[in-house]
């Protein structure tokens, strides 16, 4: 059994590199990153370019923000507003990361010739273009690093789809729209989910979808969060389902919460996925064959009080004291 | 306030009487159709992604979201000390009231009437970025005064030494749906006790405070320290099993602190080193005890007292058909003395957890081809319990337990290994490989000792007997021995019990992603993961069983054949419960497949699918084979105009013989804005039907015999549980603007759910299954002045449900929430 998982890990260890073998046989001639053509114009290597295999940068195509200005008088009071100035503050890195240029590329030949095709124009790109001049500074980050793996770069939403540099709704994120009208406006079927009965409080305002879900990507699936422990992002708030137990209900930690409860809404008590929770149980607590989880006992006569399961396994999260979750 | 000599404005002052009338109006959801298309002439004006002007309807969201003139950011603003300074204050009030069900109203809405602190925001920005002690400040908060959501955030920053927000959100949480955990106790038990509310209701607090400070936010060589705490807080209600179930009080209070510092090195082009590391400390300081006599009237449960007036507890079960408490509860107008019963209970034992966690995380696209992003943690964690104590007083007819004390501590750790590598390899120009890498693997070693002594009674009215030689001699017959029955258990019980429960996870997703065009791409691709979970759980004892009220007694349960010492028998015994030795491994593989296009910047459409299959699962519902498939379009025919629709299916199922487990959720969603810039008008309506079903084949105990069950093996009786849930949510929004100065806005949303289930227990009603839930709305606000607003809004919420309430209250309600507020800006 270890030779085979140990198979299984260099599977995709060998498969990056024969991919990479293939880019380096086949993407010579191809520019690593067409969406900088300040790069493809560069022919000076500037001190800040050290991309490896990226052509130079040319400092002298670069006119500073301050130039822009002159003629985008509107588009500067924003760029003075927003968070964006303060590329100007990085003084370690060159000009092609700084001001209005670090977005729209080398600004020399469109300021001599106010033509709108010698500047990058975000309209005329594709969204993984747009995005990676965005993520060009923003991919450093824990919060964006992978944007470009993420469900919705694979789906045609990019950067500018949410976020609005020049005229923001919300300012402090550059957003479009505020949190969740936002995110409701692709997904319609999750704003139902927050009109049942139970739900987070999002419509209310007190929880975001970003505080459950990274919309720039992640490692784990539906690029939801985690706690810094890589426990469930639930446990954020609900810090007393967390343990470690001394006594843990198993499926709580490896199959998560969403194996019992709706996370958006739900029409039933406590967001659970079944309306009677004696279901939800006997669903896995079964007398079978099949099954790992122990069958209820025979005298859990179901129409007595016996299904209404948690009125006595209290603790079904997980216990310190008892193996059946009669006590927390 | 100059602005009241404007020409124009005078034709709008509206008496007071007509405010209130109008006030009855409406709510918004919509006032922000007319700022954004304010925006529209900015780089909005090509997007294809609609922005909803509108969500679900509740009073207490935040004001900014009900119309208004102006918002903060929309202020003209004053510079004050450098600074262009805007300011909002909303202050008012609600006026709310319902009939119906409280619990449900409070669970669901809990609007109170009084004042509030609606809004505030203050935005300070330094034009020139040459503040003193910050270039960027920003104050918002809502919700102060009595509504359940209350959240302030602070941001400050300047220039390149410092970013600070912090946050601090308080909600409260009403829990009262009274099915839940309800015993459910029939009209034909004597005495009829129904549970009026749920066993498990609670009113909880929650403050979370998020402190976090990023240093030299754009140097080479950038900090992080963050804090943040959750405070929950308030009275819940248990339940405890001994015999008979009784309710439980208990004063509720967990608190966790997080601490977070971490440094990132950007000194490598196009590359970021990040350390960080993390410490969350949990307090558990939950205790419980048995509720009072009038906590428990709250719940419908009388009182009883036995004869000579001793009050004890019954617990929350009646059934006195099925012996529940017992089969004569009450004789005469006091409690039988041979019935289950609490004279007292208490459990104290806080529980202290630490998380200490370091991370190493790394971001890259150094080489020109590949870019990639890696973290590594581990996370030691430890859960210390370390004085549980336990007492309990009353009488456990089944053992003639009578008391007991138990004493112990528990012990146990998770420790986590995780490692994330995400890999975008680019082929072509056109062409990208991707590949994501996930390895977690935990494992939890948990050790509980304890120690519990017993005393047995033969009825609530004898007192117990503890065992000493002096008061129970040989031949152990004496009337001062315990009175233990064949079935009690030991008298001192010794445990050494133990878990561990392991999981090691590795998932690789690999993908190609191909763009046809700059507005045409698709991808496949293949995962494959792996799950090795062990769960053993182990119970040992050494179980003491004294003589009394017979020498044989001493040789019961355990001790059976076992040699006796004075009328002392000890026993070791392994496994006192079935040992849990549980290794699964499960193989999983998906095909993924994709594309997505935008044919112009007017329409996009996407469309992603997932197939996939394992060859074992860890529970009966997890899916051996699961299809899912999500569409979306979103379609702008004009700039005021959006459709939007999604289609969202997942189909799962886990067709090993015995399971039978079959499942889908099918979620079909609309959405239409219409908001024509030059009007006065705008429209939000959605709707979405989402279609919820499940079937599992399982094996239970029910008297009588539900139609169709088949034998499971004697006593089990084997069936289907099926769930089925189909429901609709229609929503609409109308805003509208008069004149300049007036916005008005109606709305209603409505979820209509209807549904059926196996239902076991005769007495079980569909509740939640079935019900009507309308949110109808009005507002209107009326600008008085340049800088000050005068709202209101008036919700209304009509909960209805489409079944029998069952042996309980009925949970439907109806009820008004008004708001009035005036808002001033600058």
């Amino acid at each position: 059994m270890l030779k085979k998982t140990g198979t299984q890990l260099w599977l995709p260890v060998w498969t990056l590199a024969m991919a990479y073998g293939a880019t380096i046989l086949f993407g010579q001639s191809q520019s690593g990153n067409a969406s900088r053509p300040e790069a493809a114009a560069g022919k000076q290597k500037s001190a800040t370019s050290l991309k490896q295999g990226e052509p130079a940068v040319d400092p002298s195509q670069y006119v500073g923000a301050e130039t822009c200005k002159t003629c985008h008088e509107e588009v500067a009071a924003s760029y003075d507003k927003g968070p964006h100035w303060k590329t100007m503050l990085a003084k370690h890195q060159g000009p092609e990361y700084q001001g209005c240029e670090a977005c729209h590329g080398p600004g020399k030949a469109h300021a001599e010739s106010a033509d709108p095709d010698k500047i990058i124009r975000f309209q005329g790109l594709s969204r993984v273009e747009s995005s990676k001049r965005c993520l060009s500074c923003h991919e450093f980050g824990q919060e964006h690093a992978n944007f470009l793996r993420s469900e919705h770069v694979k789906n045609n939403v990019g950067c500018i789809d949410c976020h609005s540099i020049h005229a923001p709704r919300v300012e402090t994120q550059l957003l479009k729209a505020a949190q969740p009208q936002l995110c409701f406006s692709c997904h319609q079927e999750t704003k139902a989910d927050f009109s049942k009965p139970f739900h987070h409080r999002v419509n209310e305002g007190l929880v975001s979808c970003s505080n459950c879900h990274n919309p720039h990507g992640g490692f784990i699936t539906h690029q939801l969060r985690s706690t810094a422990a890589q426990d469930a992002v639930c446990f954020t708030c609900h810090t007393d389902k967390a343990g470690p137990f001394a006594f843990e209900h198993a499926p709580v930690k490896t199959e998560g919460c969403v194996a019992c409860h709706s996370p958006h809404g739900s029409s039933n008590p406590r967001l659970l996925k079944r309306s009677q929770v004696n279901l939800l149980c006997l669903e896995c607590h079964t007398f079978t064959v099949d099954s790992a989880a122990p069958a209820i006992p025979s005298f859990h006569n179901q129409a007595q009080k016996y299904q209404s399961c948690t009125t006595c396994h209290i603790a079904i999260h997980g216990s310190n004291t008892d193996h059946f979750f009669f006590r927390q | 306030m100059d602005s009241n000599n404007k020409p124009g404005f005078e034709k709008f002052r509206v008496p007071g009487l007509l405010m209130v009338a109008t006030g009855l109006l409406s709510v918004g959801l919509w006032a922000q159709i007319d700022d954004s298309t304010k925006h529209a002439a900015g780089d909005n004006k090509h997007s294809t992604t609609p922005v909803s002007t509108g969500v679900s309807v509740d009073a207490a969201r935040r004001s900014s979201d009900l119309p208004t003139t102006a918002t903060t950011q929309d202020n003209e603003g004053q510079t004050l000390g450098g600074y262009v300074t805007k300011q909002s204050a909303e202050f008012g009030g609600r006026i709310s009231g319902f009939t119906g069900n409280q619990g449900t109203w409070d669970t669901f809405v809990n609007l109170g009437t009084g004042p509030r602190l609606l809004e505030y925001t203050l935005d300070m920005h330094s034009p020139t970025h040459v503040g003193t002690l910050f270039d960027d400040l920003s104050v918002s908060s809502f919700g102060y005064g009595g509504d359940p959501n209350d959240l302030s955030r602070l941001r400050i920053s300047k220039g390149s030494l410092y970013s600070f927000g912090a946050s601090f959100r308080r909600d409260q949480n009403i829990f009262d749906y009274d099915l839940l955990a309800n015993p459910l106790n029939p009209a034909t038990s004597t005495p009829a006790v129904p549970i009026l509310n749920s066993p498990h209701e609670f009113l909880l607090t929650r403050r979370m405070t998020d402190v976090n400070l990023e240093l030299l936010p754009v140097s080479p060589v950038r900090f992080k320290l963050g804090w943040s705490r959750v405070v929950n807080e308030g009275d819940t209600y248990s339940s405890t099993h001994q015999g008979t179930e009784g309710l439980v009080f208990q004063p509720t209070l967990n608190t966790s602190d997080t601490y977070t510092l971490g440094v990132s090195f950007r000194f490598i082009p196009r590359t970021s080193i990040n350390y960080d590391q993390f410490y969350t400390y949990f307090k558990g300081d939950t205790s419980g005890k048995l509720a009072t006599q009038q906590q428990q009237a709250l719940f419908g449960i009388p009182g009883f007292s036995l004869v000579g007036g001793l009050p004890v507890s019954l617990g929350i079960p009646f059934n006195t058909a099925a012996g529940q408490p017992c089969a004569t509860p009450v004789i005469g107008t006091f409690a039988n003395q041979a019935c289950n019963g609490f004279f007292s209970y208490s459990r104290f034992g806080n529980n202290r957890n630490s998380y200490p966690t370091e991370q190493l995380s790394l971001q890259s696209n150094f080489f020109k081809h590949v870019d990639f992003s890696a973290r590594f943690s581990y996370t030691d964690a430890e859960a210390d319990t370390p004085s549980l104590g336990e007492l309990f007083s009353g009488l456990v007819t089944r053992t003639r337990q009578a008391n007991f004390s138990t004493t112990g501590a528990a012990v146990a750790k998770r420790i986590t290994a995780n490692g994330d590598l995400g890999v975008t390899i680019r082929i072509t120009e056109k062409l990208r490989l991707i590949d994501n890498f996930r390895y977690n693997n935990f494992r939890i070693p948990g050790d509980w000792t304890q120690t519990t002594s017993s005393l047995f009674a033969a009825n609530l009215l004898t007192t117990p007997n503890p065992f000493s030689l002096a008061t129970c001699p040989p031949p152990f017959t004496a009337t001062t021995c315990p009175q233990h029955s064949s079935s009690s258990g030991p008298d001192i019980a010794n445990d050494f019990e133990n878990q561990f429960l392991r999981q090691e996870e590795k998932i690789n997703t690999t993908e190609l992603e191909y763009d046809f065009t700059r507005r045409v791409s698709a991808y496949a691709g293949f995962r494959y993961e792996r799950r090795d979970t062990t769960d053993n759980i182990q119970d040992n004892q050494l179980q003491t069983y004294f003589a009394g009220p017979t020498l044989a007694m001493s040789n019961r349960g355990n001790c059976a054949g076992q040699p006796v010492v004075n009328g002392v028998c000890t026993v070791f015994v392994s496994n006192v419960f079935p040992l849990i030795s549980d290794f699964t491994e499960i193989n999983g593989y998906s095909a993924l497949v994709g594309f997505s296009a935008r044919p112009t910047n007017r329409l996009r459409f996407s469309f992603d699918t997932e197939q996939f299959y394992a060859d074992k699962t860890f529970t009966r519902i997890s899916p051996r084979h699961l299809q899912v498939y999500k569409g979306r379009v979103n379609y702008k025919p004009y700039e005021w105009m959006t459709f939007a629709g999604s289609v969202n299916i997942r189909e799962n199922r886990n067709d090993t013989a015995d399971i039978g487990n079959l499942q889908h959720n099918r979620s079909y969603a609309l959405n239409v804005i219409i908001s024509p810039s030059e009007s006065n008008w705008g429209l939000d309506l959605s709707y979405d039907y989402n279609d919820v079903f499940s079937q599992t084949n399982i094996c239970f105990v029910a008297t009588p015999t539900p139609a169709g069950a088949l034998s499971c093996g004697a006593p089990f009786l084997s069936g289907l549980s099926v769930y089925k849930e189909l429901s609709n949510v229609a929503g609409g929004s109308l805003y509208w603007k008069p004149a300049r100065r007036v916005n008005l806005g109606v709305g209603y949303t409505v979820t209509s759910s209807t549904g059926s289930t196996l239902i076991l227990n005769p007495n079980a009603p569909t509740g939640p299954l079935s019900f009507n839930y309308h949110l109808p709305l009005a507002s209107v606000a009326i600008q008085l002045s340049r800088n000050l607003t005068y709202k209101t809004s008036w919700n209304y919420y009509d909960y209805n449900e489409k079944s029998s309430s069952g042996p309980t209250l009925p949970r439907d309600f109806r009820g008004n929430a008004f708001t009035l507020s005036l808002r001033y800006s600058m």
